[in-house]
């Protein structure tokens, strides 16, 4: 799978910046004492300001004044995440103290999804359901689980559940409202509630936000509606941390990159090492070729992230050499950063350096596709600068080895999913493509002449046939060449008006045998019919391979709001595609 | 985004029995608007929703299915391969024959 075309819709989830808001809050099961509320909230404001250990000690003197506070537990949890394991013993322990709670249930649930023992986590929700059927934070725990397991209509059946049940827990009510985005009217609900019963609790403002302008698809109205409630927090508490980061969520809402940089001067006049902290925070995930994921978490990836946005490639080139030099995870280095690197070089057309980095990914054992396409990119960069020809040839030369060991491979693992030595393929004609190009501009025609042949029989691309025909051209093979020069003209493409440029000069005395145009014409029409036999062939073999499965029925919306189902669609052949603008 | 070539197959085949109907995911609904006002698509563009994602458990974008006359369905690809738009227009023609 090409990794750059390619994501996991969680990835982006996990993108999200967490929130984190002092607020003040009620709990329903057993109410904490007001003096262990008050030490919640002291926690709070410590982990809001990364005074982690502070915050901790705030948190175990909460749960010790109030053992059953979920807030108080879940932030003690989740701000040990690395030491999970360690608390398995002592929450069994409670639980076996009090086996009729379902909050000691609940907690030990997520004790072991923090260690990853998702199995065990469900069960203990599970019984924390069955003793409560309506304990707020156990429908949400379910919830979640179903979630992430791809089944979001039950995950959200559950996290509706727990809103009828939620009480005046403002950070349940806090979460539920940012789980049921995509349900906006409960979303929007939800966090006017919160606010409601905590015009303090501002992180949920940005929800509010979002849930409204989902709501109406951004309106012109909706948009004033939301700046006015952005800026009026912007004056009334510009010093507050917590309403800053609101504001400027709602800024990046409105998609207004001048609101954003001016909040983020203000955070930064508030609190200097704020963003720092967050940067801790960051991770990010890549998926490479073979689905095997690579995480680059902490500052340094933060930075690599935020340069990527960089329009100069000398600024992006300085972060990325900077961020070379701390990362120390092999993985990321050569699947992120090198190639990063590379891309930036070839960009600033320093093929020396360029070439410098692919010595590294020589050596760094980088799965073949990704190594294949750096070495294509180097190669193209060359070709461009029309300098280090011969360094180019080397690049592609090892490039095509490259793809033809991966089509080998996957031709012999007899691939059950679709298309992935299909891709390979289509990659190896673009090499070759490549390589002619470069025996081209090197003067080997007959060699290039070979290697567009052969591109042209993987797969057929205007590029390499007029390249093809200028070839034959430059060998005097006139007939090879208008063969050529017709079949680039036949793709109707970009390249049509160069090959039929190419095929007037060299038509000549042929015109009175048959004109140039019922040529072209036939070309056109022969083009169409190989394709669409070549097609239904190919075509025909994958869906006799495919369960036939009816598809389920659905009900969505279009941009004006007209609901549309798949029964509407019925007699008609549908090709559904799911997409995102990110 | 693969928008070119399912605007091509849309347009082309609109006509002849089979259509494209693109399903937006994206959560924030509202930017959907205004990046079609920027890259404007003939084909049918719809909204997703949690119901349709679950049905079809959508784990990663582009999600491709093609859906025959009855119903059924008949083609399903996750991601984006160069030789794909070749496919897509096969297992079409072979359905509308």
């Amino acid at each position: 799978m090409p990794t750059s075309l390619f994501r996991l819709k969680a990835l982006l989830t996990g993108l999200a910046i967490v929130c984190l808001a002092v607020g003040t809050l009620a709990f329903q099961q057993s109410k904490p004492s007001p003096e262990a509320k008050e030490r919640y909230n002291r926690a709070r404001q410590y982990l809001a300001q990364g005074e982690k250990d502070k915050a901790l000690e705030e948190l175990k003197a909460a749960i010790e004044l109030a053992p059953e506070f979920v807030e108080a537990h879940r932030d003690y949890l989740d701000n040990q995440r690395d030491k999970a394991q360690s608390f398995i013993e002592q929450y069994e322990a409670k639980v076996k103290q009090n086996p009729n709670s379902a909050v000691f249930h609940y907690l030990l649930g997520k004790v072991y999804s923090n260690a990853d023992r998702r199995e065990q986590a469900d069960a203990e929700f599970q019984k924390a359901l069955e003793i409560d059927p309506n304990f707020g934070w156990a429908l949400l725990a379910v919830g979640t689980s179903f979630s992430s397991k791809g089944d979001r209509a039950k995950a959200i059946e559950f996290w509706e559940k727990a809103r009828w049940t939620a009480g005046d827990s403002v950070v349940l009510r806090s979460i539920l409202a940012s789980n049921l985005s995509s349900k906006y009217a409960s979303s929007l609900e939800e966090a006017e509630r919160v606010l409601q019963l905590d015009p303090n609790y501002v992180a949920a403002y940005p929800i509010k936000w979002q849930a409204k302008m989902n709501m109406t698809l951004g309106s012109p109205q909706t948009r004033a509606e939301v700046l006015k409630d952005i800026q009026r927090l912007e004056t009334e508490k510009a010093k507050d941390i917590e309403v800053l980061k609101a504001v400027q969520r709602g800024y990046q809402i409105l998609e207004d990159q001048d609101g954003v940089e001016r909040v983020k001067k203000t955070i930064l006049a508030v609190d200097p090492k704020y963003f720092e902290r967050q940067d801790q925070q960051f991770y990010m995930g890549m998926g490479i070729d073979s689905g095997k994921m690579i995480y680059f978490r902490g500052p340094a990836a933060a930075r690599y992230f935020r340069a990527e946005e960089l329009k100069d490639p000398k600024e992006q080139l300085a972060v990325y050499s900077q961020v070379e030099k701390e990362v120390q995870e092999a993985d990321v280095k050569h699947y992120i950063i090198y190639p990063a690197l590379l891309r930036t070089y070839l960009k600033l057309d320093d093929l020396d350096n360029a070439l410098k980095i692919m010595e590294i990914l020589d050596k760094a054992g980088l799965e073949d596709q990704t190594l294949a396409r750096l070495k294509d990119e180097l190669a193209r960069a060359c070709l461009r600068l029309k300098t280090r020809l011969d360094a180019a040839l080397d690049q592609n030369k090892r490039s095509v080895e490259l793809w033809r060991k991966s089509i080998k491979e996957l031709e012999s693992k007899d691939q059950k999913e679709s298309g992935g030595s299909a891709y390979a393929r289509a990659q190896l004609a673009q090499s070759l493509h490549l390589q002619g190009q470069l025996l081209l501009e090197q003067g080997l025609t007959e060699q290039a002449i070979a290697a567009l042949n052969e591109s042209l029989k993987l797969n057929e691309q205007e590029g390499a046939a007029l390249d093809l025909g200028l070839a034959y051209l430059k060998a005097g093979k006139q007939e090879e060449a208008i063969g050529a020069l017709s079949l680039a003209y036949s793709f109707d493409g970009e390249k049509k008006q160069e090959a039929k440029a190419a095929l007037e000069r060299s038509y000549g005395e042929r015109e009175k045998a048959k004109p140039l145009a019922t040529l072209l014409a036939e070309a056109a029409d022969q083009r169409r019919a190989r394709m669409r036999q070549a097609a239904l062939t190919k075509s025909l073999a994958e869906m006799a391979k495919m369960e036939v499965k009816p598809a389920p029925e659905f009900e969505v919306e279009t941009l004006s709001g007209k609901k549309v189902k798949l029964t509407d669609l019925r007699g008609k052949v549908v090709l559904l595609n799911f997409w995102a603008t990110w | 985004m693969e928008f070119p070539h399912l605007q091509k197959i849309h347009d082309e085949y609109k006509g002849k029995g089979a259509i494209v109907a693109m399903i937006s995911i994206d959560q924030e609904r509202y930017k959907v608007g205004p990046f079609l006002e920027k890259n404007p698509n003939s084909a049918l563009m719809l909204l997703s929703n949690s119901e349709v994602e679950s049905a079809y458990k959508v784990q990663g974008i582009p999600l491709t299915l093609i859906i025959d006359q009855k119903g059924m369905i008949r083609y399903r690809h996750t991601g984006f391969s160069p030789g794909q738009e070749t496919e897509l227009r096969g297992v079409i023609e072979a359905l509308l024959n």
